[in-house]
């Protein structure tokens, strides 16, 4: 439900090049292992995804890999950002874990039962060790969970975990969790950062240090921290003393290295130097990369959304949703998809794209195949603009020239606004103001829409829609006030069944796609590439929240 | 030469004073809030952010904070990266190595090849000088990021010769990460001392004293060495010294695009996340690099030719 924010991720990346448009290949590379269905039924060209690799058949000693920027913090509370998780996930586990098809299911704990409505019971896993050798109590895992709560702490997730009032280890292998209201969520909320577990002896020794160069981390998963060097390398070594024999990994050691730089990272991949990398921005050199030898690109399921977020439903003439419709209805998201994305994306009907469906899938699939194609349609749009009488009154996009998608995103809107009878006027800001959107209310009063890259954090499109559809939900920046979505969410959140929840999440949608609070543009696949050397990296958006990487190893 | 020295000592310091005030004034001023950095980019709930601010003073008034900062640094404490959770000094001094090296080995590279190719186009009128002349007019308009990504197209992608990319372990693996940074960060700068020894030793070479020596029968390679070379030396030392110095600065855009973990790249992403601490720390650093060369160049300068006093008011 803590959607976050991807467009500023980018703030160091301020030296993409201008994308040319380039032509659209649909090819991914490799032979695919579990081939999913690329979920655009209704007509849109299907193409191959992906949600892994096939497994690494022999051990590599050691792997380098990119990450936009270097690490800043290996503590589950305060990483929120790719370079901090992708890291992350791999040393540390949560106690429920996603599957690379977002489909949740046990981790540290086996399970979570609901004695009754206000208490959660979670009964932990046998046999769990630190790497250090101390087992896993429930000690461990009520403190964890704890500093997740702790609005003190200063970490990112105390929103996520609102609706718990207390937690206590109940046994040796036993956490209860009382509940001010039902939480149904509560069991995908702990299958992220604010799931994982660390070693309360560890962290409590460390304290503010925790999760630093200096502090090191305390936790249970297949990889340890090795070297960490801020700015240069950070290192994770394989664990060898893994609690679970089944799943240690064939690689002994990743090495993350920071590279912003677009060229940079295109010439350390296509050399070798760079074994892999998780492409989380669009990569303007993508036909180069494609065509070499030395690399592989998969395409998979993600569950990002890339969207204008209205900055103010109450002013502006974006405050009518005939204008919001209207501009939906204009802008030409097949080009930006061949331009910008260079194919690797797809038009979203929804903002709760096809990657997100993590559970009762044919539910969320006949919801998402009535929603109405997203073919742009300039005569209704213009109707709209007319009738609503915004024609020729201004609109303010914010944006910022150093981000080569921002660029591309904000004349995409600048030409459908035009087309459709309104005066388009980009508000341009540094990469690093562009942040302020977020954050600060005087900043989002200069625009009426700014552009995001979001995503839930786990498998369910009502993660994504209770962020902003929920009054003072983390990312309720434009004041969206729809009792009946609120309602339906918060109706899906306590209902225990998933079919209940789904077909509730499913109503939820319907409702917030006709009022537009956001403009879903398309949904970005999950990039990945790979050295053609290696192979068995999972190709989905649970490399954020899981370890993706048991099964990388050398292949041929 | 002491007295000398004493006054650039405190000119340093007054230096430092002032820059510090104005990058801290300057990053201040520019849009962007390092809040940003510490929630991650997304919204927090109240109560935190405001612990936040003041576990990092964020709300107290710009004077306050500089003098702060300043109270700490005279003692000698820099203070700690907010997004790094680490101390500057710390953070300095595991960057600094590989600045101080990348701009060492681009140094060495401009005067060796830099004079090389000038003494050869000097003496050697007709093919060789017209070839060195129309190439350093080439090479002299390249910046230093045109030159990387060249650099990196040819010999990292295409011939496979050295690494595109990071630092390197050991003495030899280190020498060959950093020899196409260093590349790129010295070839205008040898191209421009090329020309200048060029000119500054044809200049020379036809002036009486020279002639009458060579007149007198003194071998040639003597001439050119005591009496032309060491005329020239200081036009051409101030020019290397000088730009050297400008390396300093440009070593960022080539750390970045390396993907080195030096100062420069380091002070970047400080800028862009607001980090104050990192940012004061290492201008600090670079401003103090920055007067060392000067100084130096202006010593050697005085060193090479008894006519130059230094600090002279004349």
């Amino acid at each position: 439900m803590q959607g976050m924010r991807k467009t500023v991720l980018a703030a160091t990346a301020a030296t993409l090049a201008m994308t040319t448009a380039g032509c659209y290949r649909d090819t991914t590379g490799g032979a695919p292992a579990n081939t999913a269905d690329s979920g655009a039924p209704g007509g849109a060209a299907r193409r191959e995804l992906v949600t892994t690799t096939p497994p690494g058949t022999g051990r590599a000693d050691r792997v380098t890999w990119a990450l936009y920027r270097g690490t800043t913090s290996i503590d589950p509370i305060t990483a929120g950002d790719y370079p901090e998780i992708t890291v992350t996930s791999l040393m540390c586990e949560s106690l429920f874990r996603q599957g690379p098809d977002g489909s949740p299911g046990p981790g540290l704990a086996t399970s979570l039962e609901y004695p009754d409505p206000r208490t959660a019971v979670l009964k932990l896993r046998e046999g769990v060790r630190f790497w250090d050798g101390s087992p896993m109590t429930a000690e461990d895992v009520a403190f964890s969970i704890e500093r997740n709560r702790d609005p003190k702490g200063g970490g990112y997730w105390v929103p996520v975990l609102s609706r718990v009032t207390s937690v206590k280890a109940t046994g040796p292998l036993e956490v209860t969790l009382k509940l001010s209201r039902p939480d149904h969520w509560l069991r995908d909320v702990l299958s992220y950062m604010p799931g994982m577990v660390v070693s309360k002896a560890y962290v409590t020794a460390k304290g503010k240090d925790y999760g630093t160069a200096r502090g090191g981390a305390m936790c249970t998963g297949s990889y340890k921290l090795g070297e960490w060097r801020t700015g240069d390398v950070l290192s994770v070594v394989r664990n060898d003393a893994y609690w679970n024999r089944s799943a240690v990994p064939l690689t002994g050691r990743i090495d993350f290295k920071g590279i912003p730089d677009e060229a940079t990272l295109t010439a350390a991949l296509l050399t070798g130097e760079v074994d892999g990398a998780y492409l989380e921005l669009p990569l303007s050199t993508m036909d180069q990369v494609r065509a070499s030898d030395a690399v592989k690109v998969y395409q998979g399921p993600s569950y990002l959304i890339d969207a204008l977020i209205v900055a103010d439903l109450r002013r502006g003439p974006l405050a009518d949703a005939r204008v919001r419709r209207a501009l939906s209805l204009a802008i030409d998201r097949e080009a930006y998809v061949a331009t910008l994305y260079k194919g690797t994306a797809q038009p979203a009907r929804a903002l709760g794209t096809p990657g997100t469906w993590g559970y009762e899938r044919g539910t969320f699939e006949a919801a998402w195949s009535a929603l109405p194609d997203p073919k742009a349609d300039l005569e209704t749009a213009r109707r709209l603009v007319q009738e609503a009488g915004a024609s020729g009154k201004t609109v303010t996009f914010g944006m910022s020239n150093e981000l080569n998608k921002l660029v591309t995103e904000a004349n995409l809107f600048k030409t459908a606004a035009e087309r459709i009878g309104l005066k388009p006027r980009l508000k341009a800001v540094s990469a690093d103001a562009y942040g302020g959107f977020f954050l600060d209310p005087k900043a989002r009063a200069d625009v009426d829409g700014f552009f995001t890259t979001n995503y839930p954090n786990w498998a369910d499109p009502g993660a994504l829609y209770a962020s902003f559809a929920l009054p003072g939900g983390p990312q309720d920046y434009g004041g969206y006030r729809s009792a009946e979505a609120a309602d339906l969410l918060e109706r899906a959140r306590g209902a225990a069944g998933p079919k209940e929840r789904a077909e509730l999440t499913v109503r939820a949608q319907r409702t917030v796609t006709g009022d537009l609070p956001w403009i879903p543009v398309v949904a970005p696949d999950t990039v990945l590439v790979l050295n053609a050397r290696l192979s068995g990296a999972t190709v989905s958006s649970q490399h954020l929240f899981a370890p993706w990487a048991d099964r990388l190893g050398a292949v041929g | 030469m002491a007295s000398y020295l004493v006054r650039r000592l405190v000119m340093l310091a007054a230096t430092l004073l002032v820059s510090s005030l104005v990058v801290f004034a300057g990053l201040s001023a520019a849009p962007g809030d390092p809040l940003t950095t510490l929630s991650g980019g997304r919204s927090l709930p109240p109560q935190t952010v405001a612990l936040l601010v003041e576990r990092y003073h964020l709300n107290e008034p710009f004077l306050v904070r500089y003098a702060s900062w300043l109270g700490g640094a005279a003692r000698g404490d820099l203070g700690v990266s907010i997004q790094l959770r680490q101390d500057v000094s710390a953070l300095i001094a595991a960057r600094a190595g590989t600045t101080l090296g990348l701009i060492g080995y681009a140094a060495l590279i401009v005067v060796v090849a830099g004079v090389a190719a000038g003494l050869l186009a000097a003496l050697r009128p007709g093919t060789v000088d017209t070839v060195v002349v129309a190439a350093t007019a080439v090479v002299v308009a390249v910046p230093p990021f045109v030159a990387a990504m060249a650099l990196i197209g040819v010999f990292a992608v295409g011939l496979r010769w050295l690494p595109a990319l990071g630092d390197g372990a050991g003495l030899w693996d280190g020498v060959r990460h950093l020899t196409l940074p260093a590349l790129a960060l010295a070839a205008a700068a040898a191209a421009a001392v090329a020309r200048i020894t060029r000119t500054s030793v044809r200049e020379e070479l036809g002036r009486e004293h020279v002639q009458t020596a060579v007149a007198r029968g003194i071998p040639y390679a003597a001439v050119v060495r005591r009496h032309a070379l060491r005329n020239a030396a200081v036009p051409i030392g101030t020019l290397t010294g000088m730009t050297v110095a400008s390396m300093i600065a440009l070593a960022a855009v080539v750390e970045r695009a390396f993907g080195l973990s030096g100062l420069g790249a380091t002070l970047v992403n400080a800028a862009l996340s607001k980090d104050f601490a990192v940012v004061q720390g290492v201008s600090l650093v670079l401003v103090t690099a920055f007067v060392l060369v000067n100084t130096l160049v202006d010593v050697g300068a005085a060193l090479l030719d008894p006519r130059i006093t230094l600090g002279g008011r004349s």
